[in-house]
């Protein structure tokens, strides 16, 4: 009996642990990243960035962000062309490539891929709006495209969705041109298509994989998933089918002023992708992600705040012994702002103009970003500093503890006393994560600041589904989160205002202003222009002077890569931008 | 006082451990009322002064045992920490040891369909994976203390449980039991009057080797982002202090390991002691825990 | 021994019950929602509440007739006014909202009613100005989307809300979410991962490989060095080396074991670089975490096994094989081991169960993709149905690995009897 379980058992141990370390050839090939944990690769479902960066190497869209370009524009990546415009701005016609093929895989007849057409992304967004599919990118199609609401209501019904039932703004001309009708003019439609909402995804993958399509990718990008062991890598591999149909995507010839100095520019024109393997580790915790880039298990990394100090000296340069071993650093911003937000459902936040002004003065900037080790820069306007209708000179609420104790009084507690109770304010700040460090260190800090003027921060620290159903009904008081622009224009971060969008939509602070609201209504269907720079400098103020947003930071990534890794810049919405990078052979060792 | 000197020559281990035991129930005492004192005054007590300026420095004569990553004194929440742990040994042990004695007095004593019922229910809760059941339990009864407490105490009654349902059984023959009951005592009298002392011996070892044991589970918890929220806790502290560790802050790691490591040592060999002379027959419940 | 099987098979069928119940009531109460995981932060209630209903969420937990709904959230006015703020001819006002006569307006729901369910509100209320308050409760037919009920009960009224909530009426009280999982299990079905978007028994599947590459080896080394102690420390009972192996034992146990993994990782592999750090990619990787764990139990061990070995020492047959003169290592060895047999092997058979658990806190530490850091991940996401999914196997594990010790004190003692 003994001997039958060692029979069982030991094979089955030795079995899953027994692979080899790569050997050193394919180990030069291999572009080495770290990530965090991803959550499957159904472009329908997902909606966290390191998902998102996964699933972009794989599949592709109809447009994409320019890589070396400044300031960012679309250009096409699937589509011919830019698509045609209708001259009342709701009809979109593109063009597709021809000869664009899905990878080899076994749920094509013959596990041969297909040709892609237009049908393919029709079915692609009708996808995202089924019901039964349940996608988390609903929002960014909701009541855009004529009939496609519809479609969503007909989807609800029992049994098998019906793909074939027409929406009428959603069209295949013919194999290769798609037609696209707006309900309204909206500019950034096109941004959306370039999400990892707007992918083609193969019919026949959808209805052989069904539940385990999350696992089994398959689509036209330069990579393919070869490998995935959940929670611990994942495995990429040039797609050979780019070579076999002779895709011809290519290295931009231009960019930037500079990008040529900078050496961005040597492979201009060869086809893409340069690097044959990428390697991607879930590794979360930021001291072993450091520890395996100083070993050269990763070719690139983010410098953790606590790393700070054996990376850069106090001029924010990289230390000697680091430029020694050719490592470089890149300092790039994120489109990102990280914000305290107040609940204006709250009884003592929400109706207290004076209070949130108060606890606005009171953040500490100076103190917050020596904390953060200098990898932030304050936050002064719920539109990040890289977008147009920025005010670097407007920020009526800069540190000033005087000014804040002066409010605090006028808001109706004098020296932070709480005059139903008689003792200091308490308020209660909610936050998505327990076991964030840096997390809890800010968060920590902030009680600091409160303290100063007599208001006293209990924080509350929920898992990620408990905190935002809180958010959903509106029980958090104050809420510690960040919002990612999804495409470069100050809409997507104004919106987070918009009174309609409250609970549980995207305004989790449920500001309501009429005036704001129809301000914003008139900025939304308009073109780029000196007209809307404006109209969104004036959306910014209002939420500035209303303060529904303690406005924290907007963080900086400061990355570290081995020199080998060339073609590298740093980019605000890098998705799939992997197919551009290059690995140098290593030096013999 | 005499005793306790009699403990000493005879056992001197055992004194010096209860020693130990003593101070740190004395420090978790200071704690308890320097929170409780801020709590009334309504102010920020110095364990929680942040000063950004003073960051990471190490032991100094100001700072005894250095700085954090938001400069407050590690000495100072070291000592807030041990009452944190108190609180979770204490209060774990007073859910699950009432829980288990009742439940094994019942059982072992009335036999029957109650015993079947307990022993069904302590089966069930045995057969569940420990830490994961804590966890979850924790999670369930939200975060922070309330879900550390009920996670830890709702699973470890059943060990006792088990002690106690068997020594019940054995006191249930004995001569003394059948004596009380011929005079017509009632159940509960027989239970709370003759069996109960004759079993407390279990209680009070089982007491002391569950208290280093929680105290462990709660650092684990903590450092998963389970535990407490706002206070200081040996777990919170290991955890923050883990980040620079490598970077040579040593401090914080240092010192928490080592305050953790002497109470559970004593714990330990104190119950020991206690199990040697009390009852040697008792064994630990199983072979060595897992998590 | 066929009846034996059956019998205690028989005998774990209310135990596998009760950890079927104890899990269900504990994960239903779990903070969060599953839909809201899976659907993301931009989801409309209306999507979740299909999500709910695909999935069963939105039924009763084990009985009952009503049901709660996403289209309209239960407000109590005394602490905000939620959705109600916005509604015209509504004014909210010293935790209450009073509710005017003339407007012609409808309930904030975030979605139209199901046509093909009836509703109840119940709503706490009083005539504007009057001091009593009363509860109502008011059922809604079928197909009343729009909550004109609600409306046509204020009627020309002039109210105060002090609190209202709407709830589904089930058809059949028995169609709840207990029953729903009873039917899940029975196809063992473990649900689908709402984190990673796959069915859980992927996910499981995926796990148990790292799982057991790492468990079983700790399993192996920290019983054979325990026993191997153990032995030793029986063999000088009472003389230094014993008190001192004892006392070690005492220490190690008292290590906490974040120690252990933290101190192991920094000095043993960042720096003096003997093992790689973190990964999984072959044995020289599982090394550390395997002595790392074997070595964090070894205190409670060896203290276990020399107890064992103890209590056999002082039996008859050890005296007598003494009095026949053999020596005291071959009794110790032979004779003591033989017989300690039994309980170790209990030991060891019913540490199997928890190979599959896992250890939590190794694996996630050096990213072994196994089932401990698949719970620990799925905690933290609040992913219900994977926990519960391994909670419930593994409690199946154990009751499995009993009845498997039952079996083999037969084989290796020949005296116990199974009956």
């Amino acid at each position: 009996m003994r001997r039958i379980a060692a029979l069982i058992l030991l094979p089955l141990a030795l079995g899953c642990a027994g692979r080899l370390e790569e050997d050193a050839a394919l180990r030069d090939r291999t572009l080495y990243l770290s990530t965090l944990r991803i959550r499957g690769f159904d472009p329908a479902k997902v909606s966290d960035v390191p998902s998102a960066q996964a699933i972009q190497r794989v599949y592709e869209g109809l447009l994409q962000i320019s890589y070396l370009d400044r300031p960012y524009r679309l250009e096409p990546l699937l589509a011919d062309s830019m698509p045609e415009r209708s001259a009342d701005g709701l009809r979109y016609t593109f063009r597709l490539r021809r000869g664009l093929y899905f990878a080899d895989d076994p749920c094509f007849p013959g596990g041969r891929g297909r040709e892609v057409t237009a049908e393919d992304f029709v079915y692609s967004i009708k996808r995202i709006a089924d019901r039964k599919v349940g996608s988390s990118g609903w929002w960014a199609f909701d009541g855009r495209i004529r009939g496609l609401n519809a479609f969503r209501e007909a989807s609800s019904a029992s049994g098998p969705t019906d793909y074939t039932l027409p929406v009428e703004g959603l069209r295949a001309i013919d194999p290769h041109t798609l037609v696209i009708e707006l309900t309204a003019p909206y500019p950034q439609f096109l941004w959306i298509l370039a999400m990892h909402y707007g992918v083609v995804v193969p019919r026949e993958a959808v209805e052989t994989y069904g539940d385990r399509f999350s696992s089994r990718p398959v689509g036209t990008g330069p990579y393919r998933l070869t490998e995935w062991k959940r929670n611990y890598r994942m495995v990429f591999e040039r797609n050979p089918k780019w070579a076999e149909t002779g895709r011809g995507d290519r290295y931009p010839v231009s960019g930037e002023a500079g990008d040529a100095e900078r050496g961005l520019l040597a492979d201009a024109g060869k086809s893409l992708p340069l690097i044959d393997r990428i390697v991607s580790y879930v590794v979360a915790d930021p001291a072993t992600q450091w520890m395996m880039f100083l070993r050269g298990q990763l070719l690139e990394t983010d410098i953790a705040r606590d790393n700070w100090s054996v990376v850069v000296d106090a001029q924010g340069a990289l230390l000697p012994e680091l430029q020694a071993r050719g490592i470089q650093l890149v300092v790039a911003p994120q489109l990102r702002i990280t914000y305290v937000g107040f609940n204006m459902d709250d009884p003592v936040v929400g109706t207290n103009r004076l209070l949130r002004q108060a606890l606005s003065s009171a953040f500490n900037a100076g103190e917050w970003i020596k904390l953060n080790n200098g990898r932030v820069r304050p936050a002064i306007s719920p539109i990040p500093s890289a977008l147009p209708g920025h005010e670097a000179d407007y920020a009526p609420w800069r540190y000033d503890l005087e000014r804040a104790k002066r409010l605090l009084a006028e808001a109706g507690y004098p020296e932070g006393r709480d005059p139903a109770t008689g003792r200091r304010l308490e308020l209660t700040l909610d936050l998505g994560r327990a076991d964030d460090l840096e997390l809890r260190q800010s968060a920590e800090l902030l009680t600091a600041f409160f303290e100063r003027i007599g208001v006293v921060l209990r924080l509350q620290f929920n898992n990620g589904p408990a905190f935002y159903e809180k958010l959903e009904r509106r029980q958090a008081q104050l809420f510690y989160l960040s919002w990612i622009g999804d495409y470069p224009d100050a809409e997507n971060f104004l919106q987070c205002f918009y009174g309609p969008n409250a609970s549980p939509g995207s305004n989790r602070a449920n500001y309501r202003n009429p005036a704001f609201d129809a301000l914003f209504e008139r900025a939304r269907g308009m073109e780029d222009s000196p007209e809307r720079t404006a109209l969104y400098a004036e959306l910014a103020r209002i939420v500035i002077e209303d303060c529904p947003w303690l406005l924290l930071s907007e963080p900086l990534t400061y990355t570290l890569h081995h020199e080998r890794l060339r073609n590298r810049k740093p980019h605000l919405f890098s998705f799939g931008m992997e197919k551009y990078y290059r690995l140098e052979a290593s030096a013999p060792r | 006082m005499k005793r306790l000197l009699q403990l000493g020559r005879a056992q001197p281990l055992a004194a010096v451990c209860l020693l130990i035991i003593a101070c740190y129930a004395g420090l978790a005492l200071f704690g308890e009322l320097t929170y409780r004192w801020h709590e009334w005054r309504d102010t920020t007590p110095a364990y929680q002064q942040q000063d950004i300026s003073r960051q990471y420095q190490p032991p100094s004569r100001d700072h005894w045992m250095g700085t954090d990553g938001l400069g407050r004194d590690v000495f100072l929440r070291l000592v807030q920490g041990t009452r944190i742990a108190f609180h979770v040994g204490i209060v774990t042990s007073c859910i699950a040891i009432p829980i288990g004695v009742l439940f094994g007095l019942l059982a072992g004593y009335f036999g029957g369909r109650i015993d079947d019922f307990i022993v069904w229910l302590y089966s069930t809760f045995a057969a569940i994976p420990g830490l994961l059941f804590i966890l979850a339990i924790a999670m369930v009864a939200g975060k922070g203390l309330t879900g550390v407490y009920l996670g830890i105490g709702l699973t470890t009654w059943v060990g006792i449980c088990r002690l106690v349902r068997a020594e019940t059984m054995k006191h249930r023959e004995r001569a003394y039991v059948q004596a009380a009951r011929v005079l017509g005592f009632s159940a509960p009298r027989i239970l709370a009057r003759h069996i109960l002392p004759n079993i407390l011996h279990i209680v009070i070892v089982t007491f002391t080797l569950r208290f280093p044991a929680s105290i462990g589970t709660e650092v684990f918890m903590s450092f998963l982002g389970l535990g407490v929220q706002g206070e200081p806790s040996w777990g919170l502290m290991l955890n923050s202090a883990r980040t620079r560790l490598w970077q040579g802050v040593w401090w914080e790691m240092a010192f928490v390991t080592l305050a953790v490591f002497l109470l559970v040592l004593a714990f330990n060999v104190l119950g020991d002691r206690l199990r040697d002379a009390l009852d040697p027959r008792l064994r630990d419940g199983g072979g060595p825990e897992r998590n | 021994m066929m009846r034996f099987v059956l019998r205690r098979l028989l005998q774990m069928a209310p135990t596998v019950l009760g950890v079927i119940v104890v899990t269900f009531v504990l994960f239903n109460f779990v903070g969060g929602s599953p839909a809201r995981m899976k659907l993301g932060d931009k989801a409309s209630p209306q999507a979740l509440e299909e999500f709910d209903e695909q999935r069963g969420y939105n039924k009763p937990l084990f009985w009952g007739s009503r049901a709660p709904t996403r289209a309209l959230a239960d407000t109590d006015f005394a602490q905000q006014a939620g959705a109600w703020g916005t509604l015209p001819g509504a004014a909210w006002q010293d935790g209450v909202l009073r509710v005017s006569a003339a407007s012609t307006w409808a309930p904030p729901f975030a979605f139209p009613l199901r046509p093909d369910s009836a509703y109840t509100w119940s709503v706490r209320w009083r005539v504007a100005g009057e001091s009593a308050w009363a509860q109502t409760e008011l059922s809604v037919a079928r197909g009343d989307a729009a909550g004109a009920v609600l409306r046509e009960w204020v009627g020309g009224r002039e109210l105060e809300l002090a609190s209202i909530s709407l709830r589904r009426v089930m058809d059949r009280p028995w169609d709840s979410q207990f029953v729903f999982y009873l039917r899940q299990l029975a196809r063992l079905d473990f649900g689908v991962s709402s984190s990673a978007n796959v069915p859980v028994i992927d996910l499981l599947r995926e796990g148990i490989g790292p799982t057991l590459a790492l468990a079983f080896p700790i399993l192996l080394l920290e019983t054979a060095l325990s026993i191997a102690l153990g032995l030793w420390s029986a063999y000088f009972r009472g003389r230094w080396p014993d008190r001192v192996l004892v006392l070690g034992a005492v220490v190690l146990m008292s290590v906490n074991y974040l120690v252990w993994i933290v101190a192991g990782q920094y000095l043993l592999a960042y720096r003096l670089g003997w093992f790689p750090v973190w990964g999984f990619e072959s044995w020289a990787y599982l090394a550390l975490p395997i002595c790392i764990g074997a070595f964090s139990g070894l205190g409670s061990g060896v203290r276990f096994y020399r107890t064992i070995l103890l209590d056999e020492l002082y039996r008859e047959y050890v005296r007598t094989a003494h009095a026949k003169g053999l020596g005291r290592g071959r009794v110790l060895f032979v004779h003591v081991l033989r017989n300690a047999m039994v309980p170790i092997i209990t030991q060891v058979v019913l540490s199997i169960p928890f190979l599959y658990t896992g250890s939590l806190l190794l694996e996630s530490f050096f990213g072994i993709p196994g089932l401990g850091y698949l719970s620990v991940n799925a905690i933290n996401d609040s992913d219900v149905d994977v926990v519960r999914a391994i909670v419930v196997l593994g409690s199946v594990l154990y009751l499995a690995a009993n009845l498997l010790a039952d079996l083999c004190y037969a084989w290796v003692d020949p005296r116990v009897k199974l009956s």
